[in-house]
């Protein structure tokens, strides 16, 4: 009988698949897990994103439907400019540091559901375009969201919100990472697939972000890196630097491709492109001449080239049938949704005429120096001899008007007014000063004095005065209480432009002056 | 004693009750099943669990054994019958093939 | 065959329990009862003797001062005639129909105690007492029956069990100095003996064909109290088995024994961790764990439901699943750091 040691053989079969048991779970459970975290990423995401985008829905229906939106402001009913932003990758890893790139989840989603709120709406490419080249005319608070990089995380986690608000945006997909070769895309870049199923969805554009334009690359022997768009290469193969007229031929070649490559695998057309590291030829390395080539030639390829301007310039664009550089708003983590509903409302075109008391900041931007708002615009130079440049946001569309304030020198002998202000390479200046009232203007970046009265105004700093610039075509005039003191022509190109303060004095001591009222009045 | 317990016992380990087994069978799978689902749940929960090796171990760890208890409570009745109700419990050593085997009562009372 | 019934003021069941123990389906003349008086200040003393009369294999212990529920029963096994020896709490009840399945595993030589199956009689008085009955069978058909299908059941459980006498009395005295840290240890009887056994190189079982009853505790307090007093025991009785355990059982020690140490004193912080430090300091609310949890409930419920399709609690086992998560995970920490608290709670 088989019973007498079937009762060991027993337990120790039952021991042997119990571990055997165990072993396949552990297995299984490891692999699982794996195979979760890495791949099938794209199933699961397109759960998610359903998810999601229920859970937008519902949390718009919750806030309230709003379709018109805060009434329009300022009794305008077209806008004067559009501003653009960009975004990065969206994370929603809550141990992710600030990067100044890329924006998290929370953040994100309330800035869009701010804007649908505050009645802003999207626009796409061709809109914007048309309305660049005075073709079209755009409503109020219209909005133009860009995305760069063509990452995985971006698409994820934007269109469902997108899908829920009613938005679009465009995606600059860079082509050497997520199509030709690398369509397959990986588990960051966006492949060939999913940017067409985000053309498909209506409310993806796609649009070039170079090909190899966001590698970096060896720009010498020693195999220093350098941006591919900005900088001579080096061949190793051929042991040497390129030559600038390949590297011309080379930066060419790569534009053109990265656009027909979209348009062959995608079927999109593509206007536009985004420059990679915002690298416009200006931080070549060993390329001085880049700037002036891409400057020359881009626009043949692409209509429009988009780069983020700083903060603390004008942002918004307007209409331009000459301008191809178009200025983009760079949101990371680090701006909040107020800051940037600030930065938007600053940036609106103003309408003339304007007056300010200087109780609030209606958007002044301090370019050097420091600036206080409070009741006075007081501005002052941090050192001595650095100066200060204040000016206006909004007002870079105006044109001819009378621009006149109240000043107060209390530390030092001169102020200026600045005007047709079109960015800090661009503009014109009434300088008053204890020893002469002179017209400057500055020219992509050249200064130049157009007229000069020397005299004795050295009363300048006892009291409160009154300066004021005229503006009228090409003719500008300073006057001084009231008086027009000279008269001068400027550049065609400053035919508008918008208002600012300006600082200098060669005093040992920090200068200050404050403005207690100003207006400006169409004329 | 019904049928089905004498037939188990005296036909040796052959005759499992294949019903039983069966179910058991069934489910240890959806016990893989729930496990996969209980995992990827926990996974998803600790977003990049890369990151936390620690819960990952642990989780696995602690899964895995409690459905071990499980399997083994699922070997209880062979086990009782085979090891319990056997004649004479050896302390590991097989005896030698057909010697000395003598028919005994398996039936306790 | 010799009953042993400890009793400490159980006036109104110490009559039922001994004379359910007289009706076990086994030879009359074969049962013995030893009940221990154990200092109780109400009329079981009285009830006990009054018994007496009425069966003549009844022995009555009668102790004024209360020495504990270890030396009644260690008194019990030394007066006892029987080979074995059941050892009952005077609350309990074994079915009498099934009463002889316990004494059937006794055959096999290496078998050393058994542990019979017990639900909680006061089961349907409240959603907590439902819940305990869930979890009592969970415990015991489920937890105590995987430990014997290695053989190695660690807590034959006080209620109900049956013990070899000849292989308990040498372990006695050993038993009854039981210390932990310097101090006695008042409370796990069942669980030290068992270990005892176990060192002694037995066996020991369970067996889902022996039923036995037990009340339980109706309300929170006294629920709390219970579960304390287990933990600790637990507690006691992992520090002394974890010295032998890996020489006598390596395969149950290494796959089962201390891995159950390390889970029993890791998830409580765990349980911290997803109810404490992810809300307070990450803001998320611990979902997955407790989802988790409730899974693996899930899995446990599907072979109790397969194994008992008739027991009707099953459902409140979910309840006790967050129940432990929330509160009794707890305790065990609170356990472990009033452990050198000998006091047993009241009753």
């Amino acid at each position: 009988m088989l019973c007498e040691y079937m009762a060991d053989f027993n337990l120790k079969m039952i021991k042997i698949f119990f571990l055997v048991v165990i072993a396949m779970l552990i297995l299984a459970m490891t692999s699982g897990m794996n195979i979760l975290r890495s791949d099938n990423f794209f199933n699961w995401q397109k759960v998610k994103m359903e998810a999601n985008f229920l859970k937008y829905k519902r949390a718009l229906a919750a806030q309230g439907e709003n379709s018109g939106g805060e009434a329009s402001r300022g009794g305008l009913k077209y806008t004067k400019s559009v501003p653009v932003l960009l975004y990065h990758g969206i994370i929603t890893d809550r141990d992710w540091k600030e990067d100044g790139t890329n924006i998290t989840l929370d953040i994100f989603e309330g800035q869009m559901l701010a804007l649908k709120k505050s009645g802003y709406h999207t626009i796409n490419l061709s809109e914007f375009s048309e309305y660049m080249q005075g073709k079209r005319d755009l409503p109020e608070k219209s909005i133009l969201i860009t995305f760069d990089d063509g990452r995985k995380d971006s698409y994820y986690q934007a269109d469902p919100i997108f899908r829920a608000l009613g938005f679009n945006a465009v995606m600059f997909a860079i082509v050497g990472r997520s199509l030709g070769e690398k369509s397959e895309g990986d588990n960051f870049y966006l492949g060939r697939q999913e940017l067409k199923d985000m053309l498909k969805s209506g409310r993806w554009e796609v649009q070039s972000h170079g090909d190899f334009d966001h590698n970096w690359m060896p720009i010498d022997e020693a195999n220093d890196q350098g941006h591919f768009m900005s900088n001579l290469l080096w061949l190793p193969k051929e042991n040497r630097v390129e030559k600038p007229e390949e590297a011309k031929k080379r930066i060419l070649a790569d534009l053109e491709n990265s656009k027909k490559k979209i348009e062959d695998e995608l079927g999109q057309k593509v206007i536009a492109f985004a420059y990679p590291f915002n690298d416009y030829g200006q931080s070549g390395k060993n390329f001085p001449e880049a700037q002036q080539f891409l400057a020359e030639n881009i626009s043949r390829i692409y209509p429009l080239t988009f780069f983020q301007e700083e903060i603390r310039e004008p942002l918004a664009n307007s209409p331009d049938p000459q301008r191809y550089m178009i200025k983009r708003i760079n949101v990371d983590s680090g701006i909040k949704t107020e800051e940037l509903f600030d930065i938007l409302d600053d940036n609106r075109e103003k309408a003339l005429p304007w007056q300010d008391t200087f109780w609030e900041d209606h958007g002044w931007r301090v370019k050097w120096g420091e600036t206080k708002i409070w009741g006075d615009l007081t501005i002052s130079e941090k050192k001595p001899l650095d100066g200060n440049m204040t000016i206006l946001l909004g007002s870079s569309r105006w044109e001819n008007y009378f621009f006149k304030s109240r000043i107060y020198l209390t530390d030092g002998n001169s102020i200026s007014q600045v005007a047709r202000y079109q960015d800090d390479k661009n503009y014109a200046r009434c300088n008053f000063d204890a020893g002469e009232v002179s017209i400057s203007q500055k020219i992509s970046g050249q200064d130049s004095v157009l007229a000069s009265k020397p005299g004795n105004f050295s009363g300048i700093s006892d009291s409160d005065r009154e300066i004021g610039a005229e503006l009228k075509g090409n003719s500008i005039s300073c006057y001084l209480d009231g008086q027009k003191e000279i008269e001068g022509n400027l550049d065609s190109s400053l035919s508008f432009g918008g208002v600012g303060f300006y600082l200098w004095d060669d005093l040992p001591q920090n200068a200050a002056a404050r403005i207690k009222k100003m207006d400006v009045a169409p004329i | 004693m019904n049928n089905l317990e004498a037939k188990t016992i005296s036909g040796g380990f052959q005759q499992f009750s294949f019903r039983k087994v069966l179910f058991q069978l069934i489910l240890i799978f959806f016990g893989f099943a729930f496990l996969f689902f209980i995992t990827l749940i926990k996974a998803r929960g600790t977003a990049g669990i890369a990151f936390e090796p620690f819960l990952f171990v642990y989780t696995i760890f602690v899964t895995a054994f409690q459905i071990s208890r499980l399997i083994a409570a699922m070997f209880y009745e062979n086990a009782y019958r085979g090891s319990v109700l056997a004649p004479r419990a050896y302390n590991g050593a097989l005896p030698a093939k057909g010697k000395n085997i003598q028919k005994k009562n398996t039936n306790p009372l | 065959m010799s009953f042993i019934v400890p009793c400490k003021n159980e006036e109104k069941v110490i009559a039922n329990t001994i004379s359910n123990c007289f009706q076990a389906e086994y030879p009359k003349e074969k049962i013995e009862v030893i009940a221990v008086n154990d200092g109780s200040t109400d009329r079981s003393g009285e009830i006990m003797k009054s018994m007496a009369q009425k069966h003549k294999n009844l022995t009555v212990i009668d102790w004024e001062n209360n020495r504990g529920k270890k030396h009644a029963m260690a008194e019990g096994f030394r007066r006892a005639r029987g080979e074995i020896v059941v050892q009952l709490d005077s609350d309990s009840f074994i079915d009498p129909a099934t009463f002889r399945k316990i004494v059937e595993p006794f055959q096999n030589p290496k078998i050393g105690a058994v542990s019979a199956h017990t639900d909680p009689k006061n089961a349907d008085r409240n959603f907590l007492t439902k819940m305990q009955a869930a979890y009592y069978f969970m415990s015991f058909r489920v937890l105590k029956a995987a430990e014997s299908t290695f053989l190695t059941v660690f807590c034959c459980s006080g209620c109900a069990s049956a013990y070899r006498k000849s292989i308990v009395l040498p372990v006695l005295d050993e038993w009854l100095e039981e210390s932990f840290l310097g101090h006695p240890v008042p409370w796990g009887d069942d669980r030290a003996l068992t270990s005892r056994i176990l060192k002694a190189g037995y066996r020991t079982i369970y067996s889902n064909k022996v039923k036995a009853e037990t009340i339980v505790p109706e309300n929170l307090r006294q629920l709390a109290k219970q579960q304390i007093r287990w933990k600790k025991s637990w507690l006691v009785n992992a520090v002394y088995n974890a010295r032998f355990i890996w020489k006598s059982h390596p395969f149950v020690a290494f796959t089962y024994f201390f891995p159950l140490v390390g889970v029993t004193y890791l998830s409580p912080i765990m349980a911290g961790r997803a109810l404490f430090y992810l809300p307070i300091v990450k803001g998320v609310f611990p979902y997955y764990h407790v989802i988790g949890i409730l899974l693996l409930a899930a899995l446990f419920i599907a072979y109790y439901r397969f194994v008992a399709p008739e027991n009707k609690y099953w459902i409140y086992f979910f309840p006790w699943a967050l129940f432990n998560l929330f509160i009794l995970s707890f305790l065990t920490i609170y356990a472990l750091m009033r452990i050198n608290d000998r006091g047993w709670g009241t009753r």
